[in-house]
Parts: C-alpha cells; sequence; structure tokens
C-alpha cells in the first residue's frame, strides 16, 4: 500500500500526459484522415470568432507592414533608382551626341556642298575654342594646322559661305580671322554689277563695312557680296560673304560706303572647312544662295451674292 | 476562481494566437513566425505540476491547430505541446533561482516541438513543408524563442502572482 502511495503520484501525471496524446493522436486522424464533421464544425466556429479579431490586427498592423515591406526592399529600391538614373543620363548623353552629330553632319554637308560648287579642296575642321570675344577682336582656333596642308590666307567657309581667313598656323591647329574681327580687310565685290571694294570687321556684334573703290559705284540694299580674289593668289575668289543693308556716301570724304550682314552667324560657328586648294577658275557669282522668294499677296474682291438688305435685318 | 484563471489564460493564448498570425508573421524573417503563443505556453509550464502543464499545452496547441490560417490537423500542436510543456514541468525543479536556464529550456522546448511536429508529419506521410531549411528553421526557431522569453517569462510570472493573490485575498475573506 506504502509503495503503491509512493507512486501515484508519478502515474498520475503519466496517465494524464498519456490520455492527452491519445487523445490528439484520436483527434489527428479524425480530422486528417476521416474528415470528421464535427471538427469542421469547431474549426468553423473559432474561424467566425477569429476573423473579426484577426482583421482588426491586420488593419492596425498595415502601416507598420508598409513601413516593413519598405524597410526590407529600401536597399533593392535605392539599387532600382541608381540604376534608372545611371540609364538615364546615359541616354541623355547619347541624345545629346545624336543632336550633335546631326548637326554637324548637316553644316559638313553644306560645307561640303558649297566645295563642290565652287570645285574647291577642303579640309574639314572643328573649332576649339573662340577668342578674343571682348572687344573688336574675333579669332577662332582650329584643330588643323600646317601638318594638315594649312598655310596663312587660306579661306575658311562654313555652308553659307566664307567666313574668314587664316591669320596663323602652328602643326596641328589653325588662328582664323573673322569677317569681322576689326583687323580683316579683305576684297570683296558686288554680285551681279561687279562693283569692287575692301570689307572691313567692326567686331562681331556690328555688320561689316564696304568702302568701294569708285565713289559713284552702283549699291542697293539687298545686293549680295562674293569674295574677291586675284588669280594665282592663295585667297578664293566667288565666296558668298553676305548681304548688304544699308548703303551711305560719306560727307566730306566722296566715298560710298555699304554695311554688309554675313550669311553665316559667325557667333555659331563649329564645325568649318579650310580651303586647300581653290579652283583653276572663278565660280563669280554662281555660289551664291537662290535669294528666298519674297511672298506675294493677291487680294481678290468677290461681290457678295447676298445682299445685305435695307434695314440691316434677315428676312 | 479557478474558472476565472481558466478563462484568461485561455483569452490570453487566444490574443496571442491573433497576435503571431497578424502582426508577428510580418517579422517571419526566415521563414518562421516567432513562436509567441508556445512561449506563452512554456512559459507558464515552468511554473505548474506536470499535469497542468500537459493539460495547457493541449488546449493551447488545439486552439493553435483552429485559429486560421493554420492547416495544420487538429490535435498535431496540442500532441507536441502537451508533450513538450509535461516535459518542461517536469524539470522545473532544475529550473528554479536561475534567469538563464529557463530561457534555454524554452529554447530547447521550441526546437523540441518542432521536431515532435515533424515525426507526426512524417507518420501522416506530410515532409516537404517541415524538412525543408532544416536546420537553419530550426535554429531560427530556438532563436525566436529564446529571445520571446526573454521578455514573456517575467509577464508570466507577473500574472501568475497576481492570479494566485487575487485567490489567497477571496479565500482568506
Amino acid at each position: 500500500m506504502a509503495l503503491q502511495r509512493k507512486a501515484e503520484p508519478r502515474v498520475r501525471p503519466l496517465l494524464s500526459l498519456g490520455f492527452l496524446l491519445t487523445f490528439s493522436l484520436a483527434l489527428i486522424f479524425l480530422d486528417a484522415k476521416a474528415n470528421f464533421g464535427p471538427i469542421n464544425l469547431l474549426r468553423r466556429l473559432v474561424s467566425e470568432i477569429s476573423i473579426p479579431f484577426e482583421s482588426a490586427a491586420k488593419q492596425i498592423a498595415s502601416p507598420i507592414d508598409a513601413f516593413i515591406n519598405d524597410w526590407t526592399q529600401v536597399g533593392s529600391k535605392n539599387e532600382i533608382i541608381s540604376d534608372l538614373r545611371k540609364q538615364n543620363t546615359k541616354l541623355r548623353l547619347n541624345l545629346l551626341t545624336l543632336g550633335n552629330s546631326q548637326r554637324e553632319l548637316t553644316k559638313l554637308h553644306e560645307t561640303l556642298q558649297l566645295a563642290g560648287l565652287g570645285n574647291y579642296r577642303i579640309v574639314p575642321a572643328q573649332v576649339m575654342s573662340i577668342g578674343a570675344g571682348e572687344g573688336f577682336g574675333s579669332t577662332v582656333l582650329l584643330d588643323v594646322g600646317s601638318d594638315d596642308g594649312i598655310k596663312v590666307n587660306m579661306s575658311i567657309i562654313s555652308g553659307n559661305g566664307m567666313i574668314g581667313r587664316v591669320q596663323s598656323t602652328t602643326a596641328h591647329t589653325s588662328t582664323v580671322v573673322l569677317l569681322t574681327d576689326a583687323s580683316s580687310n579683305i576684297g570683296a565685290r558686288i554680285a551681279g554689277s561687279g562693283e569692287i571694294g575692301f570689307l572691313s570687321g567692326r567686331g562681331l556684334n556690328d555688320s561689316m563695312r564696304l568702302t568701294f573703290i569708285d565713289p559713284k559705284a552702283k549699291v542697293a540694299v539687298g545686293d549680295r557680296l562674293v569674295s574677291y580674289g586675284v588669280s594665282g593668289g592663295i585667297f578664293s575668289p566667288g565666296l558668298p560673304i553676305g548681304v548688304v543693308t544699308k548703303v551711305e556716301t560719306l560727307v566730306g570724304s566722296n566715298t560710298k560706303v555699304a554695311y554688309v550682314q554675313p550669311f553665316t552667324d559667325l557667333s555659331q560657328i563649329d564645325l568649318v572647312g579650310v580651303i586647300v586648294s581653290k579652283s583653276k577658275w572663278d565660280p563669280r557669282d554662281s555660289l551664291l544662295p537662290n535669294p528666298t522668294p519674297t511672298p506675294t499677296v493677291t487680294v481678290t474682291i468677290t461681290p457678295n451674292p447676298v445682299a445685305p438688305s435695307p434695314s440691316g435685318s434677315a428676312s | 476562481m479557478r474558472a476565472i484563471r481558466i478563462a484568461f489564460i485561455a483569452a490570453l493564448l487566444f490574443f496571442s494566437g491573433i497576435v503571431e498570425s497578424t502582426w508577428l508573421s510580418m517579422v517571419a524573417l526566415p521563414g518562421l513566425v516567432p513562436p509567441l503563443t508556445f512561449v506563452f505556453v512554456m512559459s507558464f509550464a515552468v511554473r505548474r505540476n506536470p499535469s497542468s502543464a500537459a493539460l495547457l499545452g493541449f488546449a493551447a496547441g488545439g486552439l493553435f491547430d483552429l485559429i486560421p490560417p493554420s492547416s495544420t490537423p487538429l490535435g498535431m500542436s496540442a500532441f507536441s505541446m502537451a508533450l513538450v510543456a509535461f516535459s518542461i514541468s517536469l524539470i522545473k525543479p532544475y529550473l528554479v533561482g536561475s534567469l538563464s536556464l529557463p530561457i534555454f529550456a524554452i529554447s530547447i522546448a521550441a526546437i523540441s516541438d518542432m521536431f515532435v511536429k515533424i515525426i507526426l508529419a512524417s507518420f501522416m506521410g506530410v515532409t516537404q513543408s517541415y524538412t525543408s531549411d532544416f536546420f537553419v528553421n530550426f535554429f531560427s526557431l530556438g532563436l525566436y524563442a529564446a529571445m520571446l522569453a526573454t521578455f514573456l517569462l517575467p509577464i508570466t510570472i507577473w500574472i501568475d502572482s497576481k492570479i494566485v493573490v487575487k485567490q489567497k485575498t477571496i479565500l482568506f475573506r
């Protein structure tokens, strides 16, 4: 009896555990294998009770959940943003380069077209820098020099015509004096009439001044100018220069002057051509661009088929 | 008073089950949810006799099997938690007076619980979901359980003491 009493406290928990484990196994069997109806009912009941609590808890937790998601994905999101930024920069650069390339291609095409028309051989050159912007000076530095066959006084052209001449050269660069430079003074001829004079620059922002040799030269606003070269000289003749915008006679000196606007915007040059071999014949005025046609407006009055009534109201 | 105590613990376990399936599921770092309900049960179990602990484990496990989105058959968690709670209650005399040993015991209990579930699942022919990333899951579960026990053990001791004090007060009246 004493032994039984001592063993009882140890046996009882084991018995209760055994009962619980057996009951659990029975439940597992009933639920998993036999699909016991009352267990399904119990499961549904617990679901009905717990789902409102779970929904409430999830609603409370949703901002925190969103924060945790953002926080855990912040690294990958930053990587994606960084990659997209890099791609964006690359695409922008590509677009810019493409735009520049297309613009350069157009300018080169125009320059080559002009050179082809005049039968000139040119060396394409890129403007490396623009110097002496202040005052009356206007010069540019080209990326071609004596090694490329460039010599002093050679003519520089763009797609629209002459822009200057070579002032000095190094092995790989050339300094060009633009037509607008105060030191620039070249011979020029009025297309058609053939009146000649000296064209001098007055700075990048002012039009050039053409001083005629003949004080009685016939010149009018709108007349176009080409370069005047001497046969056998290095300077190319017949290159389009600009258009006359104003004519005046200097009082007291009996000298006629014309103010000329260049065909090329000299503040925006980047790709040019250096004429290294000029034509054997003078192209005269054939290189001048065709004049822009002025639109003519013709107004034709058509009689109104419906005459207004004397009272002013339509019936 | 006993009924109130049971109801209180049942409500506590129910809400811990809700919290586990909603809030703690958000921080399931290596794919495992921190076992809040389990740690609560074990924290109570280390202060009770083996029969009570087994019954508590059985009830909590049963509840855990029923609360959605549980996919385990009813009785599976009940079986494992009853067994583990009973076992942890048996070693109660060795845990008294230590701060770290109960935490360590609960951590081992969590791993044992999972192990028992794997054995049960293998008997039922379902092993895939339990045995993938076997060691990682064991380690994570043990770590989670230890971390939770650090906070929950003092709380359960406090709750237990409050219930007992109230009971005594009522009895003395």
